[in-house]
């Protein structure tokens, strides 16, 4: 029988949290929300001797406020839920800012166990720790980890299991003699009055120079309030003076810091004066510079964009190869009926259209999670918070809308760090106009067929580049117009420079390329076979009849032919998908769209890459197998005029994210009516902009 | 009517000498520039933000250098013990500090 721990990890952000965890064991991890909100909830299970480990990875916080949701996240549920121990993983690096958490979770009186993480990293620093004094002055284990080189985590799990099976213990959070005193004073008139409590005299005497309200509430109905009232006058008169504020928050704070500036002081020691500028900030010298910074960071960018492009290629071209071959294949097997054409037409083609274009999405998110685990995207949002401040967003706005470049709905989740409900809104609101990842076969495929291919890496830049100013544009419109308000402070730490843990790296780009793959497998595939019901169906057996008819009377191979299209032209559209299309396609006369585009568009609402399939499938049924136009690039190119290919583009650049972001958006937002919102606002904005876009293409074609 | 308006335009720049003769005495840390040093005498904002400012280390009685500036100077690195932090000049105005040379 095993015996189960259950462990909440705590740490402040960057600490190494996730690395740990991962050294730790390599069982599967379990990622699920916080119930209630939608903060990412990492678990682990594994087994050693006798114990079940079950450790919940809690978001990185500061400190136990209320001052982002992932700190709420971690305070409720360290206050509210059932674990056994509270592993709290500080960086030993910067502990004297990490043990500012520790004492607050030091004053939740649990069982608890520091990781003293990143200790290769203090060493290389000269930073000595001296972990055993540590832990005497904090009265818990604290035990030297470096989850890069999984140092320690033996001795971390065993420290755990020894937590486990012992007593607990008292915290030890000593205040300094000034506060001890007068917490000594109320416990001694509690103990003469022999007060009833289910509490520790000594926790409810500082609930009450903490001025806790609950605590208050419950004393003033006892006859012991009558004594205490004057005890805790004298007090708080004591602790004004001594500290020269009232503010008692003020007060416990310091407190706190100096609890963590003296348990530094008496364990950490410097070995050699640390150099007055470390490898970090000569980086930063140059990074962050206010003159070269900006220039690197769109080169960055714009490498990013180039290679997604270039490299992606190779194994495009070798997956296109693939599933053409495929097609065939089945084709050739099954004969040529209803089922061949459902599976092959409909199901792999559609699936193919969408892996064809994985390299690209796992080239660029593997880009972001480099910006992310190195930690140059804050600087990059230190770099661009002026910038973004003039159109009323937020420096930190740039991590959403960066990652809006790789997908909406993790773009969406991540505007949960702006604290400030209206600017988070107002992000929320612009990261559609970052074209995902999604959008990107699109662009590729239009590119493609109008550009040359040295031009083509350029234009996709050019495409993401306006995407992302036209957001920039819309986001001032609104918060002159809808979202007028107070800013939202900007505070940010900026992380210590890392090498890229590749193991991280990976796991990120391995995640998101797979949640691609999924969509690709159920949803996409689900969404292909119905556009090619909808394309295909209803049968117009009389007018089938008439054409086979004419076709045996041909004479030519020519006129058969001929025939033949026009037989699948008239089915196409008098098909249930050409009704659709047809039906609005006087909305997007004015943009140049035929039906067939209007179509796409319109399957695009359930999922960007469904238009390139819906494009190659309306296409691809559209002209009776002329060998030579044979891939999608050269039909897009011989159907569609230039200037209705750049409306096309500029209308999927703008229009409503696919059917999975848009419920993530409208879970964040908070409500069905910020839906229709954005969909009033993406879809006015975008026949507007294509409008504009194919009138001046065409003046300048023609 | 007017005489009401003038009274308060007389007041109001009454008040606004005031506040500049106040600001002149204490210095806040948007008045650093880069590679000054300070020491923090008080915060006055929100509780709330106080709690943020608090928990990233920035305190009464820190020692504050002033790493970058951006071009626009409407934001600033500082560091604080072996911290960096970013934060705009209309945060870095609720701390004021006295100038320390190093």
């Amino acid at each position: 029988m095993l015996t189960k721990i259950k462990i909440a990890l705590v740490g402040q952000p960057n600490v190494g949290k996730s690395m740990l965890i991962n050294s730790i064991s390599n069982s599967k991890l379990k990622v699920g929300n916080f119930s209630g909100v939608t903060v990412e909830k990492a678990e682990v299970e594994f087994e050693y001797k006798n114990y079940l480990f079950q450790i919940t990875d809690l978001p990185g916080s500061y400190a136990l406020n209320d001052y982002t949701l992932e700190e709420k996240v971690t305070k409720t549920y360290l206050e509210e839920n059932d674990y056994d121990i509270i592993l709290n993983v500080l960086d030993s690096t910067n502990l004297e800012r990490n043990l500012y958490l520790t004492s607050e979770l030091l004053a939740l009186n649990k069982k608890m166990v520091l990781a003293l993480n990143m200790s290769d990293e203090a060493q290389k620093e000269k930073i000595d720790i001296d972990d055993e004094q540590l832990s005497k002055i904090i009265g818990k284990p604290c035990i030297k980890t470096s989850a890069k080189n999984s140092n320690g985590i033996t001795e971390l799990i065993h420290s755990l299991i020894n937590q486990f099976e012992k007593q607990k213990q008292e915290s030890k959070l000593v205040f300094s003699d000034v506060i001890e005193e007068e917490i000594n004073n109320i416990v001694t008139l509690l103990k003469e009055k022999n007060y009833n409590s289910n509490i520790l005299y000594k926790d409810l005497a500082i609930k009450l120079l903490q001025e806790d309200k609950k605590t208050y509430l419950t004393l003033h109905n006892d006859p012991i309030w009558i004594e205490m009232q004057t005890l805790l006058n004298n007090s708080f008169e004591h602790l004004y003076i001594h500290y020269n504020t009232k503010n008692i928050k003020d007060i416990f704070d310091d407190e706190k810091f100096s609890f963590a500036k003296g348990a530094v002081k008496e364990t950490v020691t410097l070995n050699e004066k640390i150099e007055d500028k470390n490898l970090s900030d000569r980086i930063d010298n140059v990074l962050i510079n206010k003159f070269v910074g900006l220039p690197i960071f769109l080169f960055l960018m714009w490498t990013l964009f180039q290679l997604t492009f270039e490299l992606g290629n190779i194994p495009m071209d070798i997956i296109d190869s693939f599933f053409a071959t495929l097609i065939d294949n089945t084709k050739n097997i099954l004969g040529d009926n209803t089922v061949s054409s459902v599976i092959a037409d409909g199901a792999i083609a559609g699936v193919g259209s969408v892996i064809l274009f994985l390299p690209n999405i796992i080239i660029l998110f593997f880009g972001i999670a480099l910006l992310e685990t190195t930690g140059y995207m804050s600087r990059v949002a230190f770099l661009l918070d002026g910038f973004f401040h003039k159109f009323g967003l937020h420096g930190k706005s740039f991590i959403p809308l960066v990652s809006g470049f790789g997908c909406s709905v993790p773009a969406y989740m991540a505007a949960r760090t702006l604290k400030n409900e209206k600017d988070r809104l107002l992000t929320l609101f612009i990261i559609g106009f970052m074209s995902c990842g999604a959008r990107l076969p699109i662009y590729v495929l239009f590119t493609g067929a109008f550009f040359s291919k040295e031009n083509a890496g350029n234009i996709l830049f050019l495409i993401y580049i306006s995407g992302a100013i036209l957001g920039l544009l819309a986001a001032k419109v609104l918060k002159i117009t809808v979202f007028k308000n107070e800013d939202e402070p900007f505070v940010m730490e900026m992380p210590k420079y890392r090498l890229p843990s590749f193991k991280l790296i990976w796991h990120t780009v391995s995640n998101q390329a797979l949640m691609y793959i999924k969509k690709a497998g159920t949803f996409i595939l689900a969404a292909s076979i119905l556009i090619w019901f909808a394309s295909n169906y209803p049968k117009h057996l009389e007018y089938e009849k008439i054409i086979n008819q004419k076709i045996e009377q041909a004479d030519t191979q020519e006129e058969v032919s001929t025939l033949e299209n026009q037989l699948s032209l008239y089915n196409l559209e008098n098909s249930y998908l050409g009704k659709i299309g047809k039906f609005s396609q006087p909305v997007f006369e004015p943009l140049g769209f035929d039906w067939r585009m209007s179509v796409a568009l319109e399957t695009g609402l359930a999922a960007k890459e469904i238009v390139v399939s819906t494009l190659g499938i309306l296409y691809g049924l559209g002209e009776n197998s002329n060998e030579q136009s044979n891939s999608l690039i050269e039909k897009i190119k011989n159907n569609i005029p230039f200037a209705s290919a750049v409306a096309f583009v500029v209308f999927v650049m703008i229009y409503l994210p696919c059917l999975a972001a848009s419920m993530v958006f409208t879970r964040e937002a908070g409500g069905w009516k910020y839906f229709v919102y954005l969909f009033v606002f993406t879809t006015v904005t975008a026949w507007i902009l294509s409008f504009i876009a194919y009138n001046i293409t065409k003046i300048i074609v023609t | 009517m007017k005489l009401t308006i003038k009274f308060k335009s007389i007041f109001s720049t009454i008040q606004l000498n005031d506040n500049h003769y106040y600001e002149g005495l204490n210095l806040y840390l948007n008045e650093l520039s880069k590679h000054e040093s300070g020491k923090i005498i008080s915060i006055s904002c929100s509780d709330k933000l106080k709690s943020r400012l608090s928990s990233f280390g920035i305190t009464r009685g820190s020692n504050i250098f002033v790493m970058e500036k951006t071009l626009s100077k409407n934001t600033i690195e500082i560091k604080i013990n072996s911290t960096k932090i970013a934060l705009r000049n209309s945060e870095a105005k609720f701390i004021e500090i006295e100038k320390v040379t190093c």
